[in-house]
């Protein structure tokens, strides 16, 4: 902006500087051509032997004679109009008839010589004072200053606008480069702003299509991979049962179904990266229909519950199988760990950043140590809520636990919240 | 349970060893290794139960699936590499009637063509189990009871069509979590819970007084006829 600034003043002085010299000059001519016309005025009379009367006259009718700055002095020595010191010049048209214009004290002198009669050279002369000379400079400077001003600013208002549109989309660029380095593959920009930005914002997007369908086609190959790994472990899980040796046997199931954990983990891994990557879903939405679903058995174990719906919509960078997977966690965590009859609140909330959803019971408690530890193990409370934590976390949320202020324990899922709009097609 | 099975099986390892597990236990197997000699085995044979692998070298197994459902009612059971819902989904609304998940064990198969056998005895050639007002099409997937439609979910459906197989026995948890949901059991899930809620508020009844679907505390669910 400061270029511009700078750019506009050099234009602004290189234009309104000669047009202030030019303002004067034009003022200067102005007010001498008043002067010579008012001489030209007394002419006549002087070289038509008019009498002094008539010369007094005739003087008179200018506006130079009025003002008194009007003098015609002849060589023979009479004079009509303010008595004036003797300059050169007037000496040169009273002796040699040459007329000239030049400055004097206060102003400038005209001096016209006039071949009054036979052997006779009159001159005459109009002084035009420096007021006369600078009439209407300083308006006219004014204005052209003022002119300079509001061009300046006008120009830093637009060189503010042009940067904007330049600086905006590559702030908005620099950031969604961020996001995409920090690993949110669903990141894109809307192309806007010089051609060259919107050009560099299209090879942008196209570079994440390009990264997430790569990495979609090797999770696919990964899934497809660990797939058809489960026909030669079928292969194997039916030899074994060939085995007479019960004790090899039962050490070779243990092996096999090390092999399929392992391949299932890896299926289940891909497969749940392909179906979030860059998917969304209406916060409010999910939970209260999972709010639904268990509210059922509630009814039947005839625990009080209560739903504590905040603003919606609330957009999350979580697919909607994915959320409904970890609600349907934490609510039943409440049912597998407190009595038939214990009450329980689900709620969430959102702000322009971030939304939480909480899950809390009247019930003993969790022990927290253990969650902390990540305890795991087949329908504990550690593994699903390691389940839960590790969506949260993958969208750079989390996963607390707190006291509920109903008694027992509250678990709380905070997931980042996207911009309304931002939902993705499921 | 006696019963005659087709298996099409395009590996001849897996072909034989399955063979060897279920005439082990006392079934008369056919086994084919390509799409189209199993559809013609099917014809020829009219085994009891089908087990139709999905990967074949000729046919697509869904392709094989739809035109054994052309010919004949027979039970079929998928042997499939992938379990995600849409793909099991897909084989159900192929015509499919049961699926297995590899790897599975010899015994495991051998259980599902038994459990495939005794539901077949269930439904009789009507192809719909019968619990008191309750009638449940196995081949539509479609409920009703007292004449009126039942709208239930993939599980709740097939969670109340276990049940009719065993109507007026309790069945475990443990039980239901592999059978219906092909799945270890955990010992504190509360999926089944859940659904037994869901589907016992649309039969119309409430746990305080049910009539078709029972909890048994600390045992397991039965599905009785309340006449």
């Amino acid at each position: 902006m400061v270029v511009f600034m700078a750019i506009s003043l050099m234009i602004a002085v290189s234009f309104v500087v000669p047009l202030g010299f030019l303002v004067r000059s034009t003022a200067e001519d102005r007010a001498i051509d008043t002067g010579r016309s008012d001489a030209a005025a007394v002419v006549p009379a002087l070289v038509s032997g008019s009498t002094r009367g008539q010369l007094e006259a005739a003087a008179g009718a200018t506006p130079s004679g009025q003002a008194g700055r009007l003098t015609v002095i002849t060589s023979s020595g009479w004079r009509i109009g303010l008595e004036v010191e003797r300059s050169e010049r007037l000496d040169s048209a009273l002796s040699v008839g040459l007329s000239s214009i030049g400055p004097v004290d206060g102003g400038v002198e005209v001096v016209t010589a006039v071949a009054s009669g036979p052997g006779e050279l009159s001159a005459i002369r109009v002084f035009i004072p420096d007021e006369d000379l600078r009439r209407g400079q300083w308006t006219a400077w004014a204005a052209l200053a003022a002119v300079a001003v509001a061009l300046v600013g006008l120009s830093v208002l637009v060189a503010d606008r042009l940067a904007r549109s330049i600086v905006r989309p590559a702030q908005e660029l620099a950031a969604a480069a961020q996001r995409l380095g920090e690993g949110d593959l669903a990141t894109r920009v809307e192309p806007d702003g010089p051609p060259e930005l919107v050009e560099l914002s299209g090879a942008f997007n196209k570079l994440g299509s390009q990264v997430s369908s790569m990495l979609d086609r090797e999770r696919e190959l990964v899934a497809e991979l660990s797939h058809r790994l489960r026909t030669p472990l079928t292969k194997l899980r039916m030899r074994v049962d060939q085995v007479d040796d019960d004790s090899l046997v039962e050490e070779l199931h243990g092996d096999i179904a090390d092999v399929t954990q392992v391949v299932n983990a890896l299926i289940a891994e891909a497969r749940s990266s392909l179906s979030t990557a860059g998917e969304s879903c209406d916060a409010a939405l999910v939970v209260a229909g999972r709010v639904e679903f268990w509210s059922v058995l509630a009814e039947d174990t005839e625990r009080p519950w209560s739903f504590d719906r905040g603003s919606s919509p609330l957009p999350v960078p979580v697919s909607t199988a994915s959320l409904e997977a970890v609600l349907d966690v934490l609510i039943e965590n409440v049912f597998a760990h407190t009595d038939d009859g214990v009450c329980f609140t689900v709620g969430f909330e959102g702000d322009d950043r971030k939304v939480r959803i909480w899950v809390g019971d009247a019930g003993g408690g969790v022990d927290e140590a253990a969650l902390t530890r990540g305890a795991s193990g087949s329908g504990s409370t550690g593994l699903g809520l390691d389940i839960a934590r590790s969506t949260a976390q993958a969208v750079g949320g989390s996963l607390q636990i707190a006291k509920s202020r109903l008694g027992g324990s509250e678990v709380s899922v905070v997931l980042p919240r996207l911009r309304i709009g931002s939902f993705s097609s499921q | 349970m006696m019963a005659s099975v087709v298996i099409v099986e395009d590996d001849h390892q897996i072909r034989e060893l399955a063979a060897r597990a279920l005439a082990g236990s006392g079934h008369v197997v056919w086994s084919e290794h390509t799409g189209m000699a199993g559809l013609q085995s099917v014809i020829d044979n009219s085994p009891d139960v089908v087990v139709l692998d999905l990967g074949l070298p000729d046919v697509d197994g869904s392709d094989v699936l739809r035109m054994i459902r052309g010919v004949s009612q027979v039970p079929v059971i998928i042997a499939t590499a992938r379990d995600d819902d849409v793909e099991i989904v897909r084989l159900l609304d192929a015509g499919a009637d049961e699926y297995v998940v590899k790897p599975y064990s010899g015994a495991e198969l051998e259980a599902r063509v038994r459990a495939m056998l005794r539901r077949s005895a269930a439904v009789g050639p009507s192809n719909t189990l019968r619990v008191g007002g309750i009638a449940i099409e196995l081949r539509s997937r479609t409920a009703e009871i007292d004449g009126e439609a039942l709208v239930l979910n993939r599980k709740e459906f097939d969670l109340l069509a276990y049940l009719a197989t065993r109507a007026g026995e309790v069945v475990s948890r443990q039980e239901l979590y592999a059978e219906v949901w092909r799945q270890p059991y955990g010992g504190a899930d509360k999926t089944i819970d859940v659904h037994v809620s869901w589907l016992r508020r649309k039969l119309g009844e409430t746990a305080a007084e049910p009539r078709y679907l029972h909890t048994v505390r600390g045992v397991g669910v039965r599905l009785v006829d309340p006449s």
